[in-house]
């Protein structure tokens, strides 16, 4: 089942490689590793039990024999091979629910990871910063380096016939790497890009300010500045003083929220009020439609409504 | 270049249209005009000149009488095609603007020679501020979010490598010789700026 995994996300970024990212003139990408993902998670919760008691003793030992079709080895092992990512990350899921029981586990960080990044693709505003997301998942991605550093240097040592499970393995983590990692990266691009193409909007909404990082805003004012200046300096100081502004409503570049998005409902929701509250609309979950993204917009935030 | 057959208040705006369609003309960009800015801005300042005239002609007229309508037709005309300058200013100072951030994205924080030669020095300035905003923030955040430009396709990739290229830090510490015309099989994150720049291409079999 490893290699079946592998060979579907494979081929999904191959038909998707094509398409360059180029700023946000993307075509909407319907994505499905998220739905992969969660299988994932689904064969984890079964066997979280027994992953809580072997993993705690394979701590003391060498624990970074790959999985494989080695029948002496317990059946931890036999997760090893079905669950190999999702393995590793319940050992850290171990460590976290030792400290504290409400945190997700980490495949279900990656999903909201992914669907966070999806959204933010097909919303024409910017939406609200996933900070917990995006630290679990960089601290996650520091994790597995030093994991992976570890099996390698192990694999120089010892000469064994699990040697070669354990560089097929490596290479499999470095490809979830990746892929985890462009995620995490296009995600904060993304975002990046719309704070450029709509600065002056931001730093004048207080709504849209906050749902930037530190870093973010930071990044804005700098920006908004660097701008100006260059504006000043080419022509607007030659210009008279009255017609200096820049910052004039109808010049400012505004998110168009009344672009029209596809939905797909998370829940059941009654009673929606869209259309400025004249109309009320019926959710069930699952289904999708279109509409415009105002009406839709604090749904998708609180996570019951998601872009397609 | 003012069309013959069109006078008066049509000729304003035309050096700046001209500039603009200068602009989709060009490859990626054309040579910063700043002639054609110095004279957008000269128009600029001629109309406020105009306007201001007018405004102090006018002292003392009573808004009902018909002139007032006259003066106000021609301050309005004037401020909107002032208005219009300033606007292809701003456009055209934002396009490339926009060009040049994505050259930081695509190419990496160097300016070719050929790029440099088209923009005014105002322009590299930008640039290299850019780039330095663009690296606080990555440091701010701790994630190099220039490198992984598109989904990732394979773990490693045959290439050729086509400029002298030298020698190269990998992501597992070690180095590794580029030269000229050899042929290597790496991973593809340590060669993508190399990638997008054109030193280095996929081996075609």
């Amino acid at each position: 089942t490893t290699f079946f995994f592998f060979d579907t996300l494979c081929s999904f970024f191959d038909t998707r490689s094509s398409c360059l990212e180029h700023r946000m003139n993307d075509s909407a990408i319907s994505f499905s590793t998220a739905g992969l993902l969660v299988d994932e998670s689904e064969d984890e919760n079964e066997n979280e039990d027994e992953d809580l008691k072997i993993n705690s003793m394979e701590k003391d030992e060498c624990k970074h024999t790959a999985g494989g079709d080695m029948e002496h080895k317990s059946n931890h092992n036999h997760n090893h091979n079905h669950n190999h990512s999702g393995n590793n990350n319940d050992y850290d899921d171990d460590e976290e629910v030792e400290e504290d029981e409400e945190e997700f586990p980490l495949s279900d960080v990656i999903t909201m990871l992914t669907i966070a990044w999806k959204n933010e693709k097909l919303a024409p505003d910017i939406l609200d910063y996933e900070s917990e997301v995006v630290e679990r998942v960089k601290q996650a991605i520091d994790d597995k380096e030093c994991e992976i550093d570890e099996m390698e240097e192990q694999l120089s040592k010892t000469q064994s016939i699990e040697n070669k499970m354990i560089s097929a393995s490596i290479d499999w983590y470095k490809k979830e790497i990746e892929r985890i990692r462009y995620v995490l990266h296009s995600y904060l691009r993304v975002r990046l890009w719309k704070i450029q193409k709509f600065v002056v909007h931001i730093l004048s909404d207080e709504l849209a300010y906050n749902s930037l990082s530190a870093a973010e805003q930071k990044f804005a004012t700098k920006y908004a500045d660097l701008a100006e200046r260059n504006f000043k300096e080419c022509f607007l100081k030659d210009i008279p003083s009255k017609y200096q502004d820049v910052t004039e409503p109808e010049m400012v570049v505004k998110p168009n929220v009344n672009q029209f998005v596809i939905l797909k409902a998370n829940e059941n929701n009654d009673n929606i009020l869209i259309e400025d509250n004249k109309q009320h609309v019926q959710l069930q979950k699952g289904s999708i439609f279109v509409s415009r993204y105002k009406n839709f917009k604090k749904l998708i935030g609180g996570g019951s409504v998601d872009l397609i | 270049m003012p069309k013959n057959n069109v006078s008066g208040t049509a000729l304003y705006g035309q050096q700046g249209v001209q500039m603009l369609t200068n602009l989709r003309r060009a490859a990626w960009l054309p040579q910063y005009d700043s002639d054609g800015v110095r004279k957008v801005i000269d128009e600029i300042n001629e109309l406020y000149r105009k306007i201001h005239a007018t405004l102090m002609a006018a002292k003392g007229v009573d808004t009902s009488e018909p002139e007032a309508r006259a003066i106000s037709c021609s301050v309005v005309v004037h401020h909107n095609a002032l208005l219009r300058n300033k606007r292809i200013l701003c456009a055209y100072h934002r396009y490339r603007m926009d060009v040049l951030e994505d050259n930081r994205w695509e190419k990496g924080p160097l300016l070719s020679d050929f790029a440099r030669n088209k923009l005014s020095s105002q322009e590299q300035l930008y640039f290299e501020n850019y780039s330095k905003l663009l690296n606080e923030y990555m440091r701010d955040i701790d994630v190099e979010i220039t490198a992984n430009l598109a989904p990732p396709k394979e773990l490693k990739q045959e290439i050729t490598v086509v400029a002298n290229v030298g020698d190269v830090q990998t992501s597992s510490g070690s180095s590794m010789q580029l030269l000229r015309n050899t042929r290597q099989f790496v991973n593809v994150n340590d060669v993508e700026t190399l990638l997008r720049n054109g030193h280095v291409v996929k081996t075609k079999h």
